[in-house]
């Protein structure tokens, strides 16, 4: 017993050590540099403010509305991403049976993923823009007046919303639809032979069979999505005005690019941090749980 | 006798050290430097055989895209790891830099023959922080007035003077689709929309600070500016302007649908260019109309400037100068405006050689050249406000600016808003007790 734990010492430490220096110190450095007031751009001593940092934070219009904007993006993004994806990815299913066929179809349909950010995001910009966009053409066509997408604070969230909706629907297909076709044959065969239709094999049988996956698609784009800088950056770089700052961008443009106020940049970073892991494990208690129960 | 052969001989000594002093062999100096792509410094690099040839001195270039490269340098000279002797200096961080001490003065540095004066006064005075010099400019800018000009003959209209003549004209030809009246930059950043806002900021009299740091630009005059340039941008401007850079203002204009546009002298080479424009030959140029406190172009260049962190010796601080120096010569800016058609330069002797005046002449470019120089005598160097604090509080200026055109806010609550960020800015930097 005793020679066990020795080994299992010894296997163990090379991956703390490395989670250590990878995540913890780097974790703990960021905790420590939102307690003080650290700001490089001036030469001042920084000192301990403790939670000053955090309070200022609650208070401060540009970082409540970049909060917001955080909730907005991945909510909507993810939602609508996910309620698209699972009848889709059923249909794919029940449409194209020869596995030929299927692949093409994934291959198709994972295009836009394929695409960097950077790049999507420049060629969504130009589709928007009011003067020479495609958009706005076929707009022309039906009579409508130009209308500038991005430049307007009520609908310039929206409008990457629906880029990433166009970029990432695909990832949700893909991950739903080879979960699909891992499932047993079996059930969808006896449904088909009492007469049971293409709805109700999939409210009935799929959605329930599929659900442990549901996890892992949403949680993944959760993840993904919260952490959206470049599309954002290239298509508004947050504006107009602070309309469609997220929390990164914020970050990013307070501590970094405009300003040097590291610390407090840090504590808005630290909040996301906390309010990702209270959505895992949201998401995990109602997604995954159920399952294993079940 | 042996007291007056010792002064001799240490009088001999000093006098050997010090012409020994004066032509430092600097042949083999190697020496780096930090840059951005222009074609402007590509001219510069490409013709870098020459300057080795000349004086021995080997440059190494580090190329870094426009939006690292200030990174880059603050992280080199924060770190004190001075792995760049000469940096590209882009005017508002003078005041930044010089201040901590990262950047060598170059007044002693130059060469006699070195004619600091033949650069436009406000050029310069851009690269001088507490009466020293800091850098010397490579890509110079000023902004000016463009028009339609056969539209303006068209339906006889007076190119604009005033504020009050800028909105009546762009209203005049204000007929969506077809042709906006006027377009300007309103995408956010302190070098983007409060770059031209500033003018009008200014024009109306409108200043940054009180005598002891409390920001007052959201005054009363503060508020008119802003309410102006929003409304002439709002009413008159193409859809989207609120969030337009300098290259959506430029193809605005190219592509025909805008009347008149407020942006860099620069843009010349680019509207005038057959194969990106569709209104070649219908330009003219004129100085940016006066408000009631005067004429405010908007100034801005990129020069080159010897890194003290990186240039520790003698040797190297040299060499570097010695490089700046060549890089910014009459000749080399002469040059690159002759075979490149860039037009960038602030030397008085580019605009007034006569093939410089040959190839860019007034029939082709109505007033380019005239409203150019003439822009340079008038701008005010410090129109916006030349201070390390700038680069943060520029920006936040920038959101209120925009908030506004977007039509988020009033004038009054967005400038509120940008002044109280200010008043904790210029706390945090000690500037304001």
């Amino acid at each position: 017993m005793k020679k066990q734990r020795g080994a299992l010492f010894l296997f163990l430490t090379p991956g703390f050590l490395v989670m250590f220096f990878i995540a913890l110190v780097p974790f703990a450095f960021a905790i420590f540099m939102s307690l003080i007031n650290l700001n490089v751009m001036y030469s001042s001593k920084p000192h301990f403010v403790g939670l000053e940092n955090y309070i200022n934070l609650f208070t401060d219009r540009r970082a409540l509305n970049a909060f917001r904007n955080t909730g907005i993006f991945v909510g909507v993004a993810v939602g609508i991403e996910f309620i698209i994806a699972l009848p889709m990815s059923y249909i794919f299913y029940s449409t194209f049976k020869r596995r030929r066929m299927r692949n093409l179809i994934m291959l198709l349909i994972a295009f836009p993923m394929m695409i960097p950010k950077v790049t999507s995001g420049l060629l969504w910009k130009f589709l928007y823009n009011p003067l020479f966009g495609l958009v706005n053409y076929f707009r022309s066509l039906i009579g409508m007046q130009p209308f500038a997408f991005l430049s307007n604070p009520t609908t310039a969230l929206i409008s990457i919303v629906l880029v990433d909706i166009w970029q990432w629907t695909p990832f949700m297909i893909l991950i739903l639809l080879s979960s699909l076709e891992a499932l047993p044959e079996e059930p969808f065969e006896a449904a088909t032979i009492d007469r049971a239709n293409e709805f109700q094999k999939f409210w009935y049988l799929a959605v329930p069979m599929l659900r442990p996956i549901f996890f892992v698609a949403v949680i993944f784009r959760v993840i993904d999505a919260l952490r959206t800088f470049d599309t954002i950056y290239v298509m508004t770089s947050g504006g107009p005005g602070i309309a469609t700052e997220t929390v990164d961008i914020f970050a990013y443009l307070i501590g970094i690019s405009q300003g040097g106020r590291l610390s407090y940049a840090s504590a808005a970073s630290i909040i996301l941090l906390i309010i990702t892991i209270i959505i895992s494990n949201v998401i995990t208690k109602y997604l995954y749980k159920e399952d294993i129960t079940a | 006798m042996r007291k007056t052969l010792f002064t001799v001989i240490l009088v001999m000594i000093l006098m050997t050290a010090t012409v020994a002093m004066g032509t430092v062999d600097l042949k083999g100096t190697n020496i780096y430097v930090a840059i951005r792509s222009l074609p402007e410094t590509d001219f510069i690099i490409s013709h870098t055989s020459e300057f080795t040839r000349q004086t021995g001195i080997k440059v190494h270039y580090v190329l870094y895209p426009e939006l690292q490269l200030r990174e880059k340098e603050v992280m080199d000279l924060v770190s004190g790891q001075g792995a760049y002797d000469v940096i590209a200096l882009d005017c508002v961080y003078v005041s930044e830099f010089a201040g901590k001490g990262w950047l060598v003065p170059l007044d002693d540095l130059l060469k006699p023959e070195y004619d600091t004066e033949d650069f436009m006064t406000k050029v310069l005075d851009l690269f001088r922080h507490n009466g020293k010099l800091y850098g010397l400019p490579v890509y110079s800018e000023i902004t000016h007035l463009m028009y339609r000009k056969d539209i303006f003959k068209e339906r006889g209209i007076n190119v604009p003077q005033t504020f009050d003549e800028l909105e009546k004209v762009a209203a005049q030809l204000y007929n969506p689709p077809k042709l906006y009246g006027i377009a300007m930059r309103g995408l956010r950043g302190d070098g983007m929309n409060v770059y031209t806002w500033a003018s009008f900021f200014r024009g109306f009299g409108g200043k940054f600070f009180d005598k002891d740091w409390h920001p007052i630009f959201n005054n009363e005059v503060g508020v008119k500016a802003t309410e102006y340039y929003a409304d002439l941008l709002r009413k008159y401007g193409p859809p989207g302007v609120s969030s337009y850079s300098w290259d959506d203002v430029q193809s605005a204009f190219t592509s025909g649908i805008t009347a008149m546009i407020i942006d860099a002298n620069n843009f010349m080479t680019r509207i005038e260019n057959p194969a990106k424009s569709k209104i070649v030959g219908k330009i003219g140029y004129a100085l940016i109309p006066a408000g009631p406190a005067g004429r405010f172009p908007g100034i801005y260049s990129m020069g080159l400037g010897v890194s003290a962190i990186g240039a520790k010796t003698e040797r190297e601080k040299l060499a570097s100068a010695e490089f700046v120096q060549w890089a910014t010569s009459y000749d080399i800016q002469l040059d690159s405006a002759l075979q490149l058609g860039v037009v960038s330069s602030a030397r008085r002797s580019v605009f007034n050689n006569p093939a410089f005046i040959a190839r860019f002449d007034n029939v082709s470019y109505p007033g380019w050249r005239s409203s150019t120089v003439k822009s340079y005598e008038v701008a005010m160097p410090q129109f916006r406000p030349l201070i390390p604090e700038w680069r943060e509080f520029g920006n936040l200026l920038g959101i209120a600016i925009e908030e506004v055109i977007s039509g988020q806010k009033s004038a009054k609550e967005a400038l509120d808003w940008a002044a109280k960020g200010t008043e904790r800015i210029m706390r945090e930097s000690g500037k304001l007790k």
